[in-house]
């Protein structure tokens, strides 16, 4: 794989996200300062403020950085994010002992095969190893190993988690590989699409949501999510990504068009994870990002739109799904 | 205090606490949020991770005063088991079944007169996740003799599905620390009132904000104390 520096299209967008950032931190130290000085103490909003673009900060460093190493790093990554999202998810979806056995399959052979199947070139069976084969194989082997009370929600529980934490985080990288038309193979153009839009939408929807909020759009789920938030955060971002449309094998129209696809699946994934967190009783999904929750509460904007994005790209732009078996298998399959 | 370890002692320690917290998540206890002067830490006993997690989960000034106290006749089996508890841990072992006369706590009241912060699990072995005791009374004879020790109930929630008893693969989960307000046995307090006293402030730590149905066996289990525990990292008493 090139550097995905020999990309002139990524340099611009990069120069944003620099600008951007710098931008944040700026404003987050003066209003701490103006706040010191007015008040003595700094008010949990701007705190808040401070720590997300910190956390920021840190996430594009490293993303960055796993991508200047190459593609393998990428995966690496979003293998760790993975385990780690897998970890929240069946730490608060309890599925008693009896499902001990199809968690550490999940933790110890689909997620590392799943994302070695990332960079296989075997797109096929990267595309349907969990959604038939492991989803196949999680019921029948929770029937040999147990009881028949609570079946089908321990089967659903289980095979939800596998689905979110491993099959949709890994189109992120997913997305790497795809050979785009016209653009350098390897290059990280959708990846970057995908994240900086979502994370746009995310960030214009809580503010716009807090200047101009009024009705909320699901009261009993995130009550900090207003109609217009989404329609004003929304529709700068859904712009934003309609002038960042070389990233994509399309025009501005459809740039645009893929952008209000993930802000819709950003707005999906938060509104599906809050559902999920609520009925368990929680605020936050674990503890773990000073500012930001759990690894979750920051993967809900992306995990649905990883996914469609691929298949988005994948339906109606020119690109053809490999299917080139392993040296081994097509060995395999001469003795046979 | 413990000494201060060595360049190889910190490394093999970094090691395992980063392999501990892959399985574990995050969970920390502070220094700060314990009592400053000589603490016992009394948790429930599920899992060999309870000890592994409340050691990776202290903070730096913690690390240099915790003490696990374990059984010498388990821990001391083959000389591997007893290097790791005592050189990576800095675990005390003692005499569960000592001879007439001798004083098996004699090495963790000494550490206590130093500051130190003694880990004990009163239950004395392994036993079920969903219920706390009953006490055996070494923490008691502790307080009694030593009445300027603060013993704190700890609680290490989800440990116990980290790493069942009889388990050896470990099933990644977060786990949390979790501890309540001191306790010190009362001048004319007796033994069993004292047990009773103390098995319940560990059972409030795991009484949950949420009740989870365990889908096995369709009772309600306090499935994650966690959860009260995030938004207060010390749960009321």
């Amino acid at each position: 794989m090139k550097s995905p520096l020999v990309d002139p299209v990524l340099w611009p967008i990069i120069g944003i996200i620099v600008v951007l950032l710098v931008g944040g931190s700026v404003v987050g130290l003066l209003l701490k300062r103006a706040q010191q000085r007015r008040h003595g103490q700094v008010s949990e909003v701007v705190q808040n403020l401070v720590q997300r673009v910190n956390a920021w900060w840190a996430m594009v460093v490293v993303l960055a950085g796993m991508t200047l190493i190459g593609q393998s790093a990428l995966i690496f990554l979003y293998g760790a994010l993975s385990f780690f999202a897998l970890r929240e998810l069946t730490t608060l979806t309890t599925t008693g002992t009896s499902s001990k056995t199809v968690l550490r399959i999940a933790f110890y052979i689909l997620l590392p095969v799943q994302y070695l199947l990332v960079s296989s070139g075997w797109t096929t069976l990267y595309l349907v190893f969990i959604p038939v084969f492991a989803f196949i194989g999680i019921p029948t082997l929770l029937s040999l190993t147990s009881a028949p009370s609570g079946f089908l929600v321990r089967t659903a529980k289980l095979q939800w988690t596998v689905l979110v934490a491993i099959y949709f985080l890994s189109f992120v990288p997913m997305l790497q590989t795809l050979p785009v038309v016209d653009g350098p193979a390897g290059s990280p153009r959708l990846l970057v699409f995908l994240v900086f839009t979502s994370q746009v939408s995310d960030v214009a929807q809580y503010i716009a949501g807090k200047l101009f909020g009024r009705h909320a759009m699901a009261p009993h789920i995130s009550p900090n999510k207003t109609v217009e938030g989404l329609v004003i955060g929304g529709g700068v971002a859904v712009g934003l990504g309609a002038l960042l449309h070389n990233l994509t094998p399309f025009g501005p129209v459809g740039g645009l068009l893929l952008a209000a696809l993930v802000v819709g699946a950003g707005v999906c994934g938060g509104l599906v994870f809050s559902s999920v967190k609520r009925s368990l009783g929680a605020k936050d999904w674990s503890a773990s990002i000073a500012g930001h929750g759990g690894i979750m509460d920051r993967l809900d904007s992306v995990v649905f739109g990883a996914p469609l994005l691929f298949f988005a790209v994948v339906l109606f732009a020119n690109v053809t799904l490999h299917n080139q078996r392993p040296e081994w298998v097509m060995h395999l399959l001469q003795q046979l | 205090m413990n000494p201060t370890p060595t360049i190889l002692q910190r490394l093999l320690r970094t090691a395992l606490r980063i392999a501990i917290l892959l399985f574990a998540g995050v969970p920390r206890l502070r220094n700060d949020d314990l009592p400053a002067g000589p603490v016992v830490l009394f948790a429930k006993h599920s899992s060999h991770f309870d000890v592994l997690v409340l050691w990776a989960a202290a903070d730096a000034a913690l690390q240099k005063r915790l003490r696990p106290v374990g059984a010498a006749d388990y821990w001391g089996r083959t000389p591997w088991l007893k290097w790791a508890a005592e050189w990576v841990l800095s675990a005390i072992l003692i005499d569960r079944h000592p001879a007439p006369g001798e004083r098996p706590l004699h090495d963790a009241e000494h550490a206590l007169k130093d500051g130190a912060c003694l880990l004990i699990f009163p239950e004395g072995t392994r036993l079920t996740r969903h219920r706390v005791g009953p006490f055996k009374s070494g923490i008691y004879w502790l307080s009694k003799h030593n009445p300027d020790v603060a013993l704190v109930p700890t609680y290490v929630a989800n440990a116990g599905r980290v790493l069942p008893k009889g388990d050896w693969l470990p099933t990644p989960t977060n786990c949390h620390v979790v501890t309540g307000a001191p306790l010190r046995v009362e001048p004319d307090e007796l033994r069993p009132a004292f047990s009773t006293r103390a098995e319940r402030a560990v059972g409030a730590l795991m009484s949950p904000d949420v009740v989870e149905v365990d889908d096995d066996t369709g009772i309600a289990a306090p499935a994650s104390p966690t959860l009260a525990a995030l938004s207060s990292p010390r749960s009321p008493a």
